[in-house]
């Protein structure tokens, strides 16, 4: 069990939980990288605590790569660490720094079930008459043999993937590949931006000058004909998906490495009473 | 200082460089129609044989107006562009492969550079795989599906290969321009049309995959506010979640940040040294009326313009003013002659200004340049 945070706050709620590994960093926003300082900071509370570190980061441009590269610097002294990368420009410079473990993040995996109108479009537009092609539609980019061979060249060891059900089965796949899958529980990002709606939603001028109002603040989007709601955080939509026992048993036994809960005002889970409750939750479920 | 004085040549030779002009075709009438009016290359796909002809996840190669509709057609398109000069790349930028849609992606490949397309546009590691083994000799241009966004994303596609990269589209023009300046490879942009709200590669709306009910009933609530059907622009209530149950807002398209032109910001592009400047629509040339095309003229016309004197701002803000009154003049005569030959009816058609430059739909405009800000869409605030 990983919980993820992107600040030092949470952070601290993490490491006193009972999960077993810590992730620190932004998975979706170039402008919320923590700066070195606080990545130090976040790399020690997580150590002092006991647990297991893993870096996050996100999509970046180049003035988002020149803050990483001192970032990386720092942890590549601290021994063998996982990043989670969203961007073929940080995987690029991973390959400079060997204590490094490079993780496929989930932009760089491309799902077609995280169509929150899959089922409805597949019906409709009659593919399931095509033969096999609805099956392409519950697998990952990844499941093309020559496409993970493509980046386990490149020195990934994990990715990261989303709890969408249909999916399972093609995990096990991957899993079967030598590939440790990390599953994030409740969100499966639906888009993602960098004309960020929450920004403008809330009149930030620009991406410099942001005030990160979306630390503690996150918005349900709802269209009465459109019958379904998308939260928005960040500069990401989601789409949540609840662990029902049923799900839980179609997993695959021995595939997934870690599920990762994400500490997010959309899940409410923000302090160590939730996470021990999601994961009491989650064992009771398995059970 | 000889290096010295060789980078800061090749800078200025990067600068002076006029880009070129890469237009959208899906038939041979839209390809004669484009070089007309000065591409200086085409993009085109081509729908797709065997299993992956049902599968299309955006436009790539499966079935959709949006392509060309054989391989014949292809050989005739390429044969007539080749006359005029123009290069034509064929897409194969699906960001997405399987064992089910493997053949039918060979085929595709293997047929495109047997009708001699002059380069291949690829967006996933596996159809880049695909390439390789089938060893075909085809420069191979790196799509937007790769979300090229920084000089070592750049880097990593240069040693895959790729002799061309087609930039994000959100990153802001001193990105692009860093970008370029330290880029050993081309690098193209987009222009017009197609600047999506969201990236597009991590974007699972699938609007063109919509069941017909569903975009039925949005075509319907598009009407009320005069917008396109897609869930990025459909609006939408807002609740806070901290407060549940609070509404924040009504009815607001909150993810709409669709941008369109860049016609302003085309001198800037020239000087950042780019090579090629993308217009999007593929699916636009199926709806007729020319648009394509119209577009094209006018960003030929600003180039020729650019290339032929240094203009100044304020001469650059006229001519770009003359030309929007001039793709007016141009579309209402297209539209009517397309009446014409349809035997009549009607169409609306809202002037360049109003459409593009009122709404501030600049492709290259702030990251945070709200569009629904700037315009009266009924945004009406029920609680802070």
């Amino acid at each position: 069990m990983q919980t993820t945070s992107s600040d030092l706050e949470m952070l601290r709620e993490a490491v006193s939980s009972n999960c077993d590994k810590v992730r620190f960093g932004s998975e979706f926003c170039e402008w919320k990288i923590p700066s070195l300082a606080e990545l130090e900071k976040a790399f020690m509370l997580v150590k002092d605590g006991g647990k297991d570190f893993t870096y996050v980061t996100p999509r970046v441009s180049d003035s988002g790569i020149g803050k990483l590269v001192r970032q990386l610097d720092f942890l590549n002294g601290k021994g063998e660490i996982g990043v989670v990368m969203n961007d073929l420009g940080v995987l690029n410079i991973l390959g400079r720094y060997p204590n490094l473990i490079p993780h496929l993040g989930r932009q760089l995996v491309h799902v077609p079930a995280r169509c929150p109108w899959l089922k409805r479009s597949i019906r409709d537009t009659l593919l399931e008459k095509a033969g096999g092609i609805d099956e392409i539609y519950s697998q990952t980019s990844l499941n093309y043999p020559p496409t993970i061979k493509f980046f386990q060249d490149q020195g990934v060891r994990g990715v990261d993937l989303d709890w969408i059900p249909r999916c399972f089965p093609y995990y096990d796949l991957l899993a079967k590949a030598g590939i440790d899958l990390s599953v994030h529980l409740h969100l499966v990002p639906v888009t993602l931006t960098r004309k960020c709606h929450t920004a403008r939603l809330l009149g930030e001028d620009a991406p410099d000058t942001c005030s990160r109002p979306c630390t503690d603040r996150a918005f349900l989007l709802k269209n009465p004909r459109l019958g379904l709601g998308f939260f928005l955080h960040e500069n990401a939509v989601f789409r949540l998906i609840e662990p029902s026992k049923r799900d839980v048993a179609k997993l695959p036994r021995n595939g997934i490495s870690e599920f990762v809960i994400t500490m997010s005002p959309i899940t409410r889970i923000l302090n160590r009473e939730r996470i021990e409750e999601l994961v009491l939750q989650l064992r009771q479920l398995a059970s | 200082m000889l290096s010295a004085i060789g980078e800061s040549n090749r800078t200025r030779s990067k600068r002076k460089r006029i880009p070129k002009i890469l237009a959208p075709v899906n038939s041979f009438e839209s390809t004669v129609k484009v070089i007309d009016a000065g591409a200086d290359e085409i993009y085109c796909g081509v729908a797709m044989t065997g299993k992956g002809k049902s599968f299309g996840l955006y436009r790539g190669p499966g079935a959709s107006p949006a392509q060309l509709p054989s391989y014949d057609e292809l050989g005739r398109v390429v044969q007539h562009a080749h006359i005029h000069g123009v290069k034509v790349v064929l897409v194969a930028n699906e960001p997405f492969m399987s064992d089910e849609l493997e053949e039918g992606m060979r085929n595709h490949i293997r047929l495109g550079a047997d009708k001699g397309v002059d380069a291949l546009m690829i967006g996933d590691m596996g159809v880049l795989s695909i390439v390789r083994d089938l060893g075909v000799n085809v420069p191979l241009y790196a799509s937007t599906y790769f979300v090229s966004m920084n000089c070592e994303a750049i880097d990593f596609l240069r040693k895959l290969g790729f002799s061309r990269v087609i930039l994000e589209r959100h990153l802001t023009l001193h990105e692009i321009s860093e970008i370029v300046k330290h880029s050993k490879v081309d690098i193209e942009v987009f222009c017009h049309y197609g600047g999506c709200s969201n990236i597009n590669a991590c974007c699972y709306f699938y609007h063109l995959r919509m069941p017909s009910k569903v975009k039925e009933e949005w075509r319907m609530m598009a009407s009320s506010v005069g917008r396109h059907t897609a869930p990025c622009t459909i609006p939408y209530d807002i609740y806070e979640i901290t407060n549940w149950g609070d509404k924040l807002l009504c009815n607001a398209p909150v993810m709409d940040a669709l941008t369109y032109c860049s016609l302003c910001h085309i001198q800037a592009l020239v000087q950042a040294g780019v090579v090629g400047l993308k217009i999007v629509g593929r699916l636009r040339q199926w709806h007729g009326y020319g648009g394509v095309a119209m577009d094209v003229r006018i960003y030929r016309k600003l180039l020729d313009r650019i290339a032929k004197d240094s203009a100044g701002p304020e001469k650059l803000r006229e001519t770009v003013s003359t030309l929007r009154k001039e793709y007016d003049q141009l579309m209402i005569e297209e539209c009517k002659r397309t009446l014409r030959a349809q035997g009549g009816g009607t169409v609306k058609y809202l002037p360049y200004y109003d459409f593009y430059c009122k709404p501030k739909r600049c492709i290259f405009s702030n990251l945070f340049n709200a569009p629904y800000k700037e315009q009266e869409l009924n945004l009406r605030e029920i609680r802070l």
